[in-house]
């Protein structure tokens, strides 16, 4: 397993530290030791029981189900729309909001999608690396 | 502790204002007014507090020196769309304390020269970085509540209808016009399910209140009743886990009960509620949040009519946020200007019969993985 790496002279970067890694394309969480509920990202405590002993970095699971989305079709920041947002409920109860991509004509509640890591974006000629999820089905 | 009442408002009319019409410019008239109103003379303010979100680096001295207060302590409060509240909170808090017996408070923002396509969360928020936009939140909250609660895009939409309704007799409001529901449902679609009416606009505006003790009552000579500020709940919201429910409202819930508590009111006894409706959606889960009306009826509510002025529970009657515009950092004191108004028996046409005892919320701002960011509850009653 293999995080990726920012160095001065790499071509691409994740949006964020410490969230996901590329192989297999997986989410970073934490697990809290005492009531097992798992958090994205990872924190120090749990924030459901408030306990700090907890695994800093696990591996969340990588498939879900929709549980509300809508299509943006303004947003400021020059942003290209339309996009479609949801909250995506992961198979080990997290919650993470990402982006679908997936037609607009096919997207429902409960939609079963997967993870994805790819190029979201581009900031000073380096290439953003982030995660997005796609229908289930579609082939890897 | 000291009681704390609002001696007198003032406000601009809400809207979209010139570029050379600055921030100041718009603070200073608001605070003027409210000066006026209460009678006060500026030598008699001791405080100023001042809310805004985009005005930039000690905008509030840029104000106070503007308004010839330059010398008092000024502070400025930033809590995104509660952030006049927020400021006003600090002022009730102050008199309580003892430090003051005649404050200003203004709530003041210029949006339309420096904000474009709507309001987002910091950049360096989680959300913000997936494409996260405070429509896209509300999209979300709509999407589920109609599958929760059986509730129609039609029901949701009347909230825009029926604010709209409110505002044409608001002479503050942006938009002072009629909006039909097929305006609505056919207004160009911003984030599924809502479209343009169902979100408040990016306005400029300010508005301003001259809040004091008893003690300061007397040295302005008031001696009619002014309405007392009972209570200002503000909480923060907290990390959920699992797959909770986007329209729980546990963050309205505490900041709820937080000022019910300290005003020793219960949620029965508000007559008017001004309500923080930065989208249609968002003030009916709010009012639910409150326990203002039950879990899962508010759309069929406002359908029914059962919000609009002469209706059980009158909600915005000033056209809430929809109507009379949003330059965020004005907007709770917007709030507190039409309580005023409506407790005083000062509203003209859109006067709800009999206010006593009035709510206003605002919630302001997002962060990740939360419920919220900041919610304010301002209790005030005659």
């Amino acid at each position: 397993m293999t995080t990726i790496q920012t160095s001065m002279a790499s071509p691409s970067r994740p949006i964020r530290e410490g969230l996901f890694c590329v192989d297999p394309p997986s989410l970073f969480g934490s697990a809290c030791n005492q009531c097992s509920i798992r958090t994205f990202p990872a924190r120090s405590f749990c924030p459901a029981c408030n306990s700090d002993d907890v695994e800093p970095q696990v591996v969340l699971a990588s498939e879900g189900k929709i549980y509300s989305y809508t299509v943006i079709r303004q947003a400021p920041g020059g942003r290209k729309t339309p996009y479609t947002l949801a909250y995506v409920d992961l198979t080990d109860g997290v919650r993470v909001m990402a982006q679908i991509d997936a037609p607009i004509d096919t997207l429902h509640i409960d939609m079963p999608v997967r993870l994805d890591i790819r190029p979201v974006g581009e900031q000073d000629g380096c290439e953003l690396i982030g995660y997005v999820f796609v229908p289930k089905e579609c082939a890897q | 502790m000291s009681t704390s009442h609002v001696a007198g408002v003032g406000m601009v009319r809400f809207g979209k204002y010139d570029p050379s019409v600055t921030f100041e410019r718009l603070a200073v008239e608001a605070a003027n007014g409210a000066l006026r109103d209460s009678g006060a003379t500026r030598n008699q303010i001791e405080a100023v507090f001042v809310g805004h979100v985009f005005g930039g680096p000690v905008a509030g001295q840029r104000v106070a020196t503007e308004l010839g207060l330059g010398g008092l302590p000024v502070s400025n409060h930033e809590n995104y769309c509660a952030s006049g509240a927020t400021a006003l909170r600090e002022a009730w808090m102050a008199i309580r304390a003892g430090l003051y017996d005649v404050v200003l408070v203004i709530g003041a923002e210029k949006m339309t020269d420096r904000v474009k396509g709507g309001v987002t969360p910091d950049a360096n928020d989680l959300d913000a970085m997936q494409g996260y936009v405070m429509t896209a939140g509300h999209a979300l909250s709509a999407r589920r509540y109609m599958a929760d609660y059986g509730a129609t895009r039609e029901q949701i939409a009347m909230v825009a209808v029926k604010n709209h309704a409110h505002s044409m007799n608001n002479p503050y409001a942006q938009y002072q016009h009629r909006v039909t529901l097929e305006d609505v449902l056919n207004a160009r679609p911003i984030a599924d399910p809502l479209g343009l009416l169902d979100c408040s606009p990016i306005s400029d505006g300010a508005a301003a209140a001259i809040v004091c003790s008893p003690k300061g009552m007397a040295r302005l000579g008031i001696t009619s009743a002014r309405p007392e500020v009972r209570a200002i709940g503000l909480v923060s919201g907290t990390l959920r886990s699992g797959h909770y429910d986007v329209n729980e409202e546990d963050i309205s819930r505490r900041a709820g009960l937080q000022a019910y508590d300290a005003a020793g009111i219960s949620p029965q006894d508000i007559d008017v509620v001004e309500m923080h409706d930065c989208f249609t959606i968002a003030e009916i889960v709010r009012l639910e949040g409150l326990g203002l009306i039950p879990k899962g009826e508010g759309a069929a509510w406002t359908a029914d009519g059962k919000t609009s002025i002469g209706g059980k529970l009158p909600v915005n009657p000033s056209g809430g946020l929809l109507s009379r515009g949003h330059p965020v950092g004005a907007t709770g004191m917007a709030q507190v200007c039409e309580l005023y108004w409506q407790l005083m028996n000062q509203a003209g046409l859109r006067q709800v019969e009999n206010a006593r005892l009035g709510l206003a919320y605002c919630k302001g701002g997002t962060v990740s993985g939360t419920d919220g960011a900041s919610v304010t509850t301002v209790v005030m009653s005659l």
